[in-house]
C-alpha cells in the first residue's frame, strides 16, 4: 500500500469518525457523574466522587471562561481525547503490524462503540483511553529504540538516556 | 487528566519499560517526570480539599463490588458484556491471529500490554464495572492482534479490508440502529442498562441507569441487590 493510499484512508477513517460524533450530539449531560461535575462547576466547589478530577475539572472550568457552555467544555475535551486516541492507536498500529492493520485499528477506534460512545458524553473517560493510547505509542517506540526520550518545551532541549 | 487509579495502573506499562531498559538514567528521567507530575497534581488538587487527609478521606466514596460467589459471578457477566457487545468481530480476529501467530509472537510488546492491562483487568473482576472503566483497555484491544504478526511480510490486504467492513457495519447498526426499551422485567431492564443504553437513540435520549436503580424505579423483585446498595440508591446514589 502506497503511503498516498494509506494516508488517504487513514483521513477518510478519521472524518467518518468525526461525523459520527457530531451526528450523536449529546443533548445534556446525564452520563455517570456528568451532572454532578456540572454542579461543581456551577458552585466551584468539589462536591465530587473521587479526589482524581480536580486537574481535568480545570481544564473544563478554563474552556467554560472562554465563551463555551459548561457542557460543551466537557463535550469538546472528550470529543478531542477521543479522536486524540483513534490517531495515537493507528499510528502505533502503523509501527507495529503496517499500513493495512494501522487502517482497520482505526476503523475499530472509530466506529467502535464503547470508544464512540466515551467520546460524546462528556465524562472524564476519554482522558483515560487518550493517556493508555499515547502510552502504547510512545512505548512501542520505547521498545524498538530502547531509549528515553525527553523533550522540553523550548528549542534545543532533548534529554536522550 | 486520567483518574489517579487508572494512572497508577499504568505505570505498571511504565515499570515494564524501564525494566526493559536497564539504563539507569532512564530510571531518573521518569523518576524525575513522575515526582513532578505528582507534585503538580497535588498543587492543582490540594488546595480545592483543604489537606491531603480530606483529599485522602474522599476517596471514601468508592463502591465496592458485593462480595461473595454472587457478586463476583454478576460481576464476571459484566466484564464479558461490554467487550463481547461492543468489540465482536474483532475478539474472534484476536482469538484467531494468537492461534494461528503464536510462534512468531512479539513478546515485549504482549508483555507490555499485559503489564498494565491484566492487573487493570483483575480489578475489574472485583470492582463493579461500567462500561467507561474499559476505556483505559481499549488501546490494549485494539493493539493486541499486531503482537501476533504473520510470520512472512506483506499481505493480508484483504482479510483486513474485509474484517474492517464487517465490523464497520455491525458497530454502525449497533449505534444507529438500537433504542433502549421499556422496562418490564429483568432480562428488559438488564438489557437496557448493559446494551441498549449504549446508542445514538440511548444518548439523545440521555439514557444512563445501573441494573439496580432501574429495577427500583420499576418497583421490580430488589431482591437480587445488595440491602447496601438498596440504601445507596434510596439516597439518591446509582
Amino acid at each position: 500500500m502506497s503511503a498516498k493510499v494509506y494516508w488517504r484512508g487513514f483521513w477518510a477513517i478519521v472524518l467518518g469518525g468525526v461525523i459520527m460524533r457530531l451526528i450523536s450530539l449529546c443533548p445534556f449531560g446525564f452520563y455517570g457523574d456528568v451532572p454532578l461535575q456540572l454542579g461543581a462547576m456551577r458552585t466551584n466547589t468539589v462536591e465530587l466522587n473521587f479526589p482524581g478530577y480536580m486537574p481535568i475539572q480545570l481544564l473544563f472550568s478554563v474552556l467554560a471562561r472562554c465563551g463555551l457552555t459548561p457542557f460543551g467544555a466537557m463535550w469538546l475535551v472528550s470529543l478531542t481525547f477521543g479522536m486524540g486516541s483513534v490517531i495515537y492507536v493507528a499510528l502505533a498500529a502503523r509501527r507495529e503490524a503496517g499500513p493495512a492493520f494501522s487502517l482497520m485499528a482505526a476503523v475499530v477506534m472509530s466506529f467502535g462503540i464503547l470508544p464512540l460512545y466515551f467520546s460524546v458524553v462528556g465524562a472524564t473517560y476519554a482522558a483515560d483511553m487518550l493517556c493508555a493510547s499515547a502510552m502504547v505509542f510512545h512505548g512501542s517506540i520505547f521498545l524498538e529504540n530502547r531509549k528515553t526520550r525527553v523533550t522540553l518545551p523550548w528549542p534545543g532541549s532533548v534529554l536522550e538516556s | 487528566m486520567m483518574r489517579p487509579l487508572s494512572s497508577g495502573f499504568c505505570c505498571f506499562g511504565l515499570a515494564y519499560l524501564l525494566w526493559q531498559s536497564r539504563d539507569w538514567r532512564a530510571w531518573v528521567i521518569t523518576g524525575i517526570a513522575v515526582a513532578l507530575t505528582l507534585g503538580l497534581y497535588a498543587a492543582i488538587s490540594l488546595p480545592y480539599y483543604g489537606s491531603l487527609a480530606a483529599m485522602y478521606r474522599s476517596t471514601s466514596a468508592l463502591s465496592v463490588g458485593d462480595g461473595g460467589w454472587t457478586g463476583r459471578l454478576t460481576n464476571l457477566a459484566r466484564v464479558g458484556i461490554y467487550p463481547i457487545y461492543g468489540f465482536h468481530v474483532w475478539l474472534v480476529f484476536i482469538l484467531w491471529a494468537a492461534l494461528a501467530h503464536w510462534r512468531s509472537r512479539k513478546r515485549p510488546q504482549l508483555l507490555f500490554l499485559a503489564s498494565f492491562a491484566v492487573p487493570y483487568f483483575m480489578l475489574l473482576v472485583h470492582y463493579i464495572p461500567q462500561a467507561g472503566y474499559y476505556c483505559l483497555l481499549i488501546p490494549a484491544l485494539v493493539m493486541l492482534p499486531a503482537c501476533f504478526p504473520p510470520p512472512a511480510p506483506g499481505g493480508g490486504l484483504r482479510l483486513f479490508t474485509g474484517i474492517s467492513a464487517l465490523f464497520a457495519a455491525i458497530a454502525l447498526c449497533q449505534w444507529l440502529l438500537v433504542r433502549p426499551q421499556p422496562t418490564t422485567s429483568l432480562a428488559t431492564g438488564a438489557a437496557n442498562a448493559y446494551i441498549l443504553d449504549y446508542s445514538r437513540s440511548g444518548i439523545k435520549q440521555g439514557k444512563f441507569e445501573t441494573l439496580a436503580s432501574i429495577m427500583m424505579k420499576n418497583n421490580l423483585d430488589t431482591n437480587m441487590i445488595p440491602p447496601s446498595r438498596v440504601l445507596n440508591l434510596q439516597r439518591g446514589g446509582s
